[in-house]
């Protein structure tokens, strides 16, 4: 009997989801489920004033900035810069391990250049995908070169890595990028060791296979449907979740009727074979470049009073959606902005109302912006506060679509775009603490420009993100007050993360401005053309 | 006075020169986020408003500039392309230096983009071809279909070993660059061929391979398009 009873707690302890990271930071979402939640606590609402910077390092490439997440594991910190850099350092004392530049060609040719977003560690190997169009995997405690393999070549996609990779089991998984090109995209996955292809996953499907019918004659050829940024897994089900972005042309769809599956959409796949387990279309037949590129966050959570696995994902076009991981049911969607005109709202079932499309040869003024009603920079959630954190863009464009013939590899994006003010002329930014199931909001950091860095979020109690202006700060997690700012130098684009080195918690954050989107603020703040470059890792702790 | 000159000369762009500028402008440089609408500031530097020479739009947009997105257009747009998107460019700000030849030079060459893609696709993920494609077997520059076609089926290619490792396992390879300590070999179990870097120390022999043949997506490929391509002059 008494051991019945305790079979049943540890079954209950085994089922726990724990999706926070401890002393490591070990994968580019912090862990499998993408939280970008730390349980250290050693820094907490209390004692955030008195952190002090510990180290810093420079890359010495600050082109576009500095965009990545860094992967700590037993007090090493691996990082990849702009043009395909990647450094070892001592998390404790900032000291440079070992250094590997890649040799990339001297011309990219394509617009998803030069930055990288980060690598992947497993098996004693560190994996990056390049600029042009490789991956590489390097020895953990070296550096050296291990193998290398082209995935596709670039002249002939138009499409390159800039996403990191993720490690599941024997297998990294890379996503590409290309969704602005005339290309089909995939996610291929190779064998740790080897570097041989163990899988291909195709975002758009070939004649005979199921959804090839939503892609009107050749278009699926030249559809995109990019798999840029990074996914997550889920070990119980051997699922891994990646999220597909737009398809292409990306304002001109008079080519390609139809939804045009699986673009914007979240798709799980078998994490061995690479084979379709179910899909979530987001936005059917997408005219506005609304990627379903970003983070999907996987959370175990009640609904209606039932436990359900859920995933979570922001949709570039500013709605969050909520859906069933074991079976890609839809759950719940919200919008995260304000300023969001393209469609009228989201039904039960989540089919998108009262669609406005950019028009050929017309200008239509679509909010929010391309840039997103939200960047790749990716939220965080906390299982103390059950409050999700991300932030929000309040921007319009005018967009004017043209219809193009696809060249293969080229640019293809039928259309134009030019960033406007918004209706009420207040352009702006928001951090935000979300119920992440119903949206119901608990405060709102107001900032002047873009917040386009990652959230981090910690056990005690705080959220530390960047803003464009340099600034790195802690917040309140559960008021939003401010409660420490340092000034770094240079605006931030990457993603910040907590480790524990020798009994001590450090806060560590990229600092370095760049990026596509940091770009196109010169049209709405033209002093943002000025904003300084860097590229600089600044880590904190407790004096 | 000679300034006014080369201003005046610099606004008497031909319209319809200007319309095709305007049109390859907003399909092939103010996409996504490079140049905005019209020159507008965006992850590219903002064009309008500002002073170029002539000499140095025409340079960037045939060459590209080297470690940058900015790609060179030479080979994916014809001169007169270029030639028109420079003109536009010129026209949202201000430019100094002569128009020059609005014509397409003589020889302009046939496009072969689609036939080069084939290429790529297929035999260059092993072959270098016309400066594209991976140099890992022969170089297929020059080749005819019937080359191609009687290299592809040939039994046991010269150049493709069975390597032994110390560990025991053995795999279809080609040799690359030896430093001495470190060898590089190119495993083809899979396509496409993986580029490894080993320790002298792993490498037990070189064999022979007697049953390697040509992957199925080669005998696939389209190969009087790909001969096309590499016999093109």
């Amino acid at each position: 009997m008494m051991r019945a009873g305790l079979l049943l707690v540890l079954a209950a302890a085994l089922c726990a989801q724990d999706g926070a990271t401890h002393k490591d930071w070990p994968h580019y979402g912090g862990t499998y489920q993408f939280w970008r939640y730390s349980a250290l606590e050693q820094v907490n609402r209390s004692n955030v004033k008195r952190l002090v910077a510990k180290w810093s390092f420079q890359t010495g490439e600050s082109d576009e900035g500095l965009q990545a997440t860094p992967i700590v594991i037993d007090g090493v910190m691996y990082i990849s810069t702009s043009w395909n850099r990647v450094f070892a350092i001592d998390a404790a004392t900032g000291r440079e391990i070992w250094a590997y530049y890649y040799q990339n060609p001297k011309t990219i040719g394509v617009i998803y250049s030069p930055w990288n977003r980060g690598v992947a560690v497993g098996a004693g190997r560190v994996f990056m995908g390049t600029l042009d169009n490789h991956v590489v995997a390097l020895d953990q405690k070296t550096g050296r070169e291990v193998w290398k393999v082209e995935v596709q070549p670039l002249a002939q996609c138009g499409c390159n890595i800039t996403g990191a990779p993720l490690v599941v089991k024997d297998k990294v998984i890379v996503g590409v990028t290309g969704g602005d090109s005339a290309h089909r995209g995939y996610l291929t996955a190779y064998n740790v060791r080897t570097g041989r292809l163990a899988w291909k996953f195709y975002t758009i499907p070939g004649p005979g296979e199921p959804g090839h019918e939503t892609w009107q004659g050749d278009s699926w050829k030249y559809g995109g449907g990019a798999t840029w940024m990074t996914g997550s897994y889920d070990p119980e089900l051997n699922h891994v979740y990646w999220a597909v972005g737009n398809p292409a042309a990306d304002f001109y769809g008079g080519s390609r009727k139809g939804d045009n599956l699986y673009t914007d959409s979240i798709v799980a796949l078998d994490a061995d074979t690479g084979k379709l387990k179910w899909y979530h279309q987001q936005v059917p037949h997408d005219v506005w470049d609304w990627d379903t590129a970003y983070e999907p966050v996987l959370l175990d959570l009640r609904v209606n009073g039932k436990p359900r696995k859920l995933l979570l994902n922001v949709n570039k076009g500013g709605y969050v959606f909520v859906v069933d991981r074991t079976n890609g049911e839809f759950v719940s969607a919200w919008p995260l902005v304000k300023n969001l005109n393209w469609i009228t709202g989201i039904d039960s079932k989540g089919n998108l109302l009262g669609r406005n499309e950019p028009k050929v040869g017309v200008p239509t003024t679509i909010c929010p912006a391309i840039g997103g009603g939200r960047s790749w920079n990716q939220g965080a959630w906390s299982p103390r506060t059950g409050l999700y954190y991300t932030t929000g863009i309040e921007w319009c464009q005018e967009v004017i679509a043209q219809k193009e013939e696809p060249r293969e590899g080229r640019e293809f994006f039928g259309g134009t775009f030019k960033l406007k003010q918004t209706p009420d002329k207040d352009a702006h930014s928001h951090l935000g603490a979300y119920d992440p199931l119903t949206g119901k909001r608990k405060w709102l950091y107001r900032s002047k420009y873009p917040l386009l860095a990652s959230q981090l979020a910690t056990a005690g109690d705080l959220i530390f993100t960047g803003d464009p202006e340099g600034n790195f700060f802690a917040l309140d997690a559960r008021s939003g007050e401010k409660l420490w700012n340092f000034q770094t130098g240079s605006g931030h684009r990457g993603s910040a993360v907590s480790y524990e080195v020798n009994g001590q918690q450090y806060i560590a954050t990229p600092s370095g401005w760049g990026s596509a989107v940091a770009g196109l603020m010169g049209q709405l703040w033209p002093e943002a053309e000025r904003f300084r470059k860097g590229s600089t890792i600044f880590v904190f702790g407790l004096p | 006075m000679l300034e006014l000159i080369l201003l005046m000369q610099a606004a008497v762009a031909d319209p319809q020169v200007l319309a095709r500028g305007e049109k390859l402008f907003a399909q092939s440089c103010s996409v996504g986020y490079c140049h905005g609408v019209a020159g507008a500031a965006a992850r590219g530097p903002r064009l309008a408003g500002r002073t170029f020479t002539r000499e140095y739009l025409v340079e960037v947009t045939r060459d590209g500039i080297p470690r940058s997105a900015m790609p060179g257009w030479k080979g994916r747009m014809s001169e007169a392309d270029i030639h028109a998107v420079v003109e536009y460019v010129a026209s949202l700000g201000t430019v100094t230096g002569d128009a020059g030849p609005a014509a397409a030079p003589a020889g302009e060459t046939e496009d072969l983009t689609h036939e080069r893609n084939r290429f790529l696709e297929s035999c260059g993920i092993c072959h270098a071809g016309r400066g594209v494609g991976k140099a890992v077997g022969p170089e297929l520059s020059g080749r005819t279909e019937a080359e191609i076609r009687a290299g592809l089926v040939a039994r046991r290619p010269a150049l493709v070993k069975r390597l032994e490792l110390a560990s025991g396992e053995s795999f279809p390879a080609v040799t690359g660059s030896d430093d001495g300590d470190w060898v590089q070999v190119f495993d083809l179990s899979v396509a496409p061929p993986v580029l490894l870097t080993l320790p002298r120390s792993e490498i037990r022999q070189w064999k022979d391979h007697n049953e390697w043949q040509h992957p199925q997506l080669a005998h696939d490929a389209p190969l009087a398009s790909i001969a096309r391509y590499l016999s093109a002059r």
